[in-house]
């Protein structure tokens, strides 16, 4: 071997060391983790892979930048063949990867992209340097900023490597194929610069391998380590409903959640080294991640992947873990994820909008492992006052009002006539009426509405009277899984007496549980009663009496949107009853919480929040031209929606109102 | 050292109280039980000294099978031990009936603190403890903020709540029974799962003595207050509302 | 038996006697009227000065000196009453419904065999037997029971009677006597009496008082209602579940075991009206009440209530008062 060979093999030496090093690593550290399996729905899973992974659907939820992660992606793919065929160059004079009549199509190809990726980087360079959105300078600008330079300069050197060797001799390097690398030449060659072919060729090569390598060596010390993790992330994401919680394993019953970062299953660790820090995820959060707070006593979804990582390389919050804070059960700080990743206070502002996971390009998902947070916690009896007062309320009368059960129809007696008791009497659709929709002032008066339109659209309905307790969703959520079994239960036992055809609701929190964490009852389907009024839309059933000529803008709720994917019935139904639809920036899946999810309706204040999310919401709405009517279709959403107008002295420029009044009003 | 807890069931006043036909008692089939909230406190407070002392909580849940559940969630917190008093509905609500059958009981416990709530909602013949005390010749005091091994010998520090927001210190030797009125942290929590746990696993001791037969105080009515509300209500949302009282305060000159 | 003797056991803290042992002279007076029988006032102290010249309306007073017995002290005061009761063998006792009188009664019923009847609002003798009406429930029931014979210990819950009657013209028959007994080698000791916290409010001496009750469910709300507290020139207090959850210190607490006040305006919200709190508070002028619950006994004291949520409310209230005195 000659000298130039050596420190090639050095250098190829030294890079892929540290590549795998660090590979090994992050593996090992990862193999701490618990056992899941990922072996269910492997078609879909290999698709999503596909889908997700490869042509990057997700990413595209921003046009622009989807575009140029493409042209990178692109440009790096066919690189990888380039690189291949160059580093064999090195040992064996004049190689060619042995693809027969394959290899033009693949310069091409390579030409193409790496132009594209080019055009890529000087997109991303101008985001982060020029139009600088938000969440990317939130998130940190100087690492990528750092390193995306380096990208164009493999690119180009092999652009200019194919340019010399396109001088020297134009068939050989297979000109024809290469039509940029022939662009560059000719322009070489203009300028009368074909001399300093062999030079060119020879250094651009060398430019080539090591800012190549050294790329590969680094990537994986950074966040560049999704392109490697992401296609596992995705093909391990299970392809179960997002809504349905996966129950606690009966070998954890005794403790229950996690508590050291290697409780996580393996799978849920990938999640730290797929994460791409884009910050899509911060961006919906309801919290507000306004300064990039990275510290543990925040919680911002973006940052509790980068702490998650550290924790799982042990590195942790060098400030935190020599605060000498005590880790119980013998667990290192840097591994008490109470300690490294989110204290506890952090871990009970999470309202499960679902904004981050569905935001996430990658597949991540950041709310189940709050929630296994909360598991632990809620073991250990470490909950929030307010949230304590409601569980035992919960545990005792079946709601979190503590108002005794037989309070449950005192909304019933605002209609004349008497509303069927589903376990007494058969009828075609069980109402699931849900707490605050029975229990709440403002919302009663709502409900008894709802009554009336069914009644008015000859619908055969009952409810479960005191039978009724609260559905579980949201006790599920806070960590209370033995109280959501026992809700649960007695639910299913009470509803299984029961003569019906399919379950509706008025409370996408219900209807998220009843429809993916409850066992079929009788086997019929559960609806939002959007999508029952929709259906009698469709039939013809529902004929609006009247057009309304309103002008209004329609919240997507949590629970009913992100979660269970129903955006188009609500709109649909108002279309048909004449009213005009004007969508807030953030519609359907950008949708903004309104802050009472997971729980956070029975806690007390945030302390650090500087804004409430209905406030920004309502604010939102009333900043629509010509807009003066909120609508929503969910209990929790009018209540909060409703105060947050107060609060913001919105009263005379926003209505908020349910469906079922617009409903209503038009029959 | 030694802790026994009383933990009594009590009509919970959420629901509404139904007197029986005889007007003199409530509707057996009506009440609702409820653990005594100051009797919650008592255990909180038992489980604070077990938390810092190492002490043994003996956690005794009297009335009908709502003290049996109650001794679940006792044990699911901590209680190391749990000893069932079965009390029919005839004689719940006096508690000197209840003092005489748990002298008995706890006597030869060798307890050097019992520890109950100051008061319960269905007690018209005075607290628990102080009777208690009486019957097994040791020193009783109620009202207690806070308790704790005194730095010497071998007795305990009570804060006692005296009027204005004082605060009493005294030192009292054991054996001593404790009425709490407020435990030194409010009542911990403790998951639906680990009661459920406990329900399964738990050791339950019954006592299955007679309750002593001796007469109770005579209550010749029960009846919701005669007086009723005074107060003049004000109808109407927040705004007519609120403009009301605001108008009333000016009237008087308040504002 | 003595059927004619009733007895009242003072209370007094620093030198003071509290308003409750007015009331129960009050009552004594009444019912030893209406007996025909003698009225006794028993103070328990350790210096007999500040009450051997006070009127009480008994028509006999004794004070049983001793240094022990100058801050209450359960085991103390059991002792001695004990005895002495015993020797007089009065038909009724009258404690207090207080940490003072429900440390004892348990105590002394035992010893002396006598009926315990607590929660007391309204005692009455006809002929043998004694009519007395008690609170139940947090206030929700009232209980009436008869006593035909044996003495009757009564706990006299504060604002029953008025201290009116608890003082006459003319001194009593006053003696003072050593403890009969002696009080060494007890095992109840009192050490101190921390006062509270200094630096805050005197809720005695203001003249508005904003109570947050347990329906204020937290600290944020409170801060509602400290707005408007000051807007009237007043100050927060509370009930004790909300002094116990830390929601306010201590030195807010309005009750029993609290503060006795009497403001121009006492606004509460989200309080149910206990016993141990109404006692505190009933005696303010003008008494408005926000409470969801429409059966809450505080709704008895009340003179103006609403059943509206306190979170809804309470901010518009601060609007509207802040528009009628900007107006001025």
């Amino acid at each position: 071997m000659n000298l130039e060979q050596i420190v090639l093999t050095a250098l190829i030496g030294t890079s892929l060391l540290f590549f795998f090093s660090r590979l090994f690593q992050i593996v090992r550290a990862i193999g701490k983790g618990t056992k899941e399996k990922w072996t269910d729905h492997l078609g879909t899973r290999i698709w999503n892979v596909i889908v997700y992974g490869i042509f990057h659907r997700k990413v595209y939820k921003e046009k622009s930048p989807g575009l140029l992660h493409s042209f990178i992606f692109w440009a790096f793919f066919f690189l990888s063949f380039s690189a291949v065929e160059i580093v064999i160059e090195g040992y064996i004079e004049g190689f060619r990867l042995p693809l027969g009549p394959l290899n033009g199509p693949l310069y091409l190809a390579q030409d193409l992209t790496a132009l594209l990726g080019i055009i890529g980087v000087s997109m991303a360079l101008y985001r982060r340097l020029i139009s600088k959105p938000q969440r990317l300078i939130r998130e940190g600008n100087k690492a990528p900023t750092g390193l995306l330079p380096f990208i164009p300069i493999v690119l180009v050197s092999l652009f200019f490597v194919n340019a010399a060797r396109i001088m020297e001799d134009g068939e050989a390097a297979m000109a024809s194929w290469r039509p940029v690398s022939s662009i560059v030449a000719a322009g070489l060659s203009g300028a009368g610069l074909s001399g300093i072919a062999p030079a060119l060729e020879s250094s651009m090569w060398w430019l080539f391998v090591v800012v190549l390598f050294f790329l590969v060596a680094r990537f994986p010390y950074t966040k560049h380590s999704h392109p490697i993790f992401a296609f596992f992330n995705i093909l391990f994401r299970s392809p179960k409903p997002i809504g349905a919680m996966a129950p606690i394993p009966p070998e954890k019953m005794d403790s229950p959640g996690v508590h050291s970062v290697y409780d996580f299953s393996r799978i849920s660790l990938v999640n730290a080294f797929s994460c791409t820090e884009c910050g899509r995820c911060a961006e919906n959060c309801p919290l507000h991640a306004d300064e990039a707070k990275t510290d543990p006593t925040h919680l911002n979804p973006m940052y509790l992947m980068t702490r998650l990582k550290d924790a799982i390389l042990s590195k942790g919050h060098p400030v935190e873990a020599s605060k000498g804070l005590a880790a119980d059960g013998g667990i290192p700080a840097t591994q008490d994820l109470f300690v490294s990743v989110l204290k506890p206070e952090a871990v009970w502002t999470c309202m499960t909008c679902l904004g981050c996971v569905d935001a996430c390009p990658v597949m991540n998902d950041q709310v189940s492992k709050v929630l296994e947070m909360r598991r632990r916690l809620v073991a250990k009896g470490e909950v929030d006052a307010g949230l304590q007062r409601a569980l035992q309320s919960l545990d005792r009368y079946g709601n979190s009002f503590k108002g005794t059960p037989k309070a449950r129809t005192k909304w019933t007696r605002k209609i004349p006539t008497p509303i069927k008791d589903v376990r007494k009497e058969q009828a075609d659709i069980l109402w699931f009426v849900g707490d605050y929709a029975s229990y709440d002032a403002r919302c009663q008066e709502l409900t008894a509405r709802t009554a009336d339109v069914f009644l008015r659209l000859g619908i055969n309905y009952g409810i479960l009277h005191d039978g009724e307790w609260n559905a579980g969703n949201d006790v599920r959520r806070v960590g209370e899984e033995g109280l959501f079994g026992k809700l649960r239960d007695h639910n299913i036992e009470t509803m299984k007496g029961c003569q019906f055809r399919d379950i509706v609701t008025t409370d996408p929190h219900t209807y998220n549980t009843l429809k993916n964490e409850y066992s079929k009852t009788n086997g019929g389907r559960v609806l939002h009663y959007t999508e029952l009024l929709e259906e009698l839309l469709r039939s013809g059933r529902l004929k609006p009496a009247r057009k309304l000529s309103y002008k209004v803008t329609y919240h997507d709720p949590c629970y009913l949107g992100r979660y269970n994917g129903i955006y188009e019935a609500p709109r649909n139904i108002l279309r048909a009853l004449g009213v005009d639809v004007v969508e807030m920036a953030r519609n359907r899946d950008r949708s903004f919480c309104c802050g009472a999810g997971g729980g956070r309706i029975w806690m007390e204040d945030i302390q650090q929040e500087k804004e409430r999310p209905a406030d920004s919401r309502v604010r939102e709405a009333a900043g629509l031209q010509g807009v003066d009517t909120l609508v929503v279709t969910c209990p929790k959403d009018y209540v909060m929606f409703v105060d947050a107008v107060k609060a913001n002295g919105l009263e005379n420029t926003l209505h908020v109102k349910d469906l079922i009044e617009l409903v209503e009003e038009a029959l | 050292m030694k802790v026994a807890v009383i933990i009594r069931q009590v009509p919970d006043v959420v629901e509404e109280l139904v007197i029986a036909e005889d007007g003199r008692s409530l509707s057996e089939d009506d009440v609702m039980y409820i653990t005594n909230e100051l009797d919650d406190h008592a255990l909180e407070q038992a489980l604070i000294l077990k938390g810092r002392h190492g002490a043994h909580v003996a956690a005794y849940g009297i009335g009908g099978s709502e003290a049996r559940d109650a001794l679940a969630t006792s044990v699911a917190k901590g209680a190391d031990e749990a000893v069932y008093v079965p009390l029919e509905f005839k004689d719940r609500g006096d508690n000197h009936k209840l003092a005489m059958h748990l002298a008995a009981l706890l006597r030869d416990g060798g307890f050097d603190l019992i520890l109950s709530g100051m008061q319960a909602v269905d007690e018209v013949d005075g607290s628990l403890g102080g009777i208690l005390a009486s019957h097994l010749s040791i020193p009783y005091m109620g009202g207690l903020l806070g308790v704790d091994l005194a730095t010497s010998g071998g007795k305990v520090t009570v804060k006692k709540a005296y009027p204005g927001g004082r605060v009493g210190v005294m030192d009292v030797t054991s054996p001593a029974i404790l009425g709490i009125q407020s435990s030194e942290q409010p009542p911990r929590y403790v998951p639906v799962n680990k009661v459920m746990q406990a329900k399964k696993t738990m050791q339950v001791k019954e006592m299955k003595t007679p309750v002593p037969n001796i007469a109770g105080l005579f209550i010749t009515q029960l009846q919701k207050p005669e007086t009723g509300a005074r107060a003049k209500m004000l109808e109407g949302d927040e705004d007519g509302v609120a403009s009301i009282i605001a108008n009333l305060l000016k009237e008087r000159g308040l504002l | 038996m003595s059927p004619d003797s009733i007895v009242v056991i003072a209370e007094h803290l620093k030198g003071e006697l509290s308003d409750i042992t007015l009331e129960m002279l009050a009552c004594g007076r009444e019912l030893a009227n209406a007996s025909g029988s003698e009225l006794i006032c028993m103070v328990l102290a350790d210096d007999p000065g500040p009450f051997k010249a006070l009127p009480f309306a008994s028509n006999k007073t004794i004070i049983v000196k001793n240094p022990v017995l100058g801050t209450f002290n359960p085991e103390a005061y059991c002792k001695v009453l004990s005895h002495m009761l015993k020797e007089m063998s009065p038909r009724i006792v009258l404690m207090g419904s207080t940490s003072v009188g429900m440390d004892l009664a348990g105590m002394l019923s035992v010893t002396l065999g006598a009926t315990v009847v607590g929660n007391c609002t309204r005692i009455q003798i006809e002929g043998r037997k004694l009519l007395v009406t008690s609170k139940l429930y947090g206030g929700k029931l009232t209980a009436r029971s008869e006593v035909d014979q044996g003495m009757v210990l009564c706990l006299l819950m504060t604002g029953s009677y008025s201290k009116e009657g608890g003082m006459k013209n003319e001194i009593s028959q006053i003696d003072i006597r050593d403890s009969p007994l002696s009080l060494d080698g007890l095992r109840t000791q009192f050490r101190e009496l921390v006062e509270p916290e200094e630096g805050d409010v005197d809720l005695t001496k203001v003249p508005v008082l904003v109570g947050a009750g347990r329906g204020v469910q937290g600290a944020d709300n409170v801060r509602v209602l400290e707005e408007l507290a000051g807007l009237l020139g007043g100050a927060v207090c509370a009930t004790r579940p909300v002094v116990d959850q830390g929601w306010l210190p201590r030195t807010r607490q309005v009750g029993r075991s609290g503060v006795i006040v009497k403001p121009r305006l006492y606004l509460a919200f989200g309080i149910s009206g206990a016993p141990e709190h109404v006692e505190g508070m009933k005696d303010s002028e003008f008494i408005v009440a926000v409470n969801t619950d429409s059966g809450a006994p505080i709704f008895e004291v009340a003179h103006y209530g609403s059943t509206l949520d306190l979170q809804d409310l309470a901010p518009v209230l601060a609007e509207k008062i802040k528009e009628l005195k900007g107006g001025k």
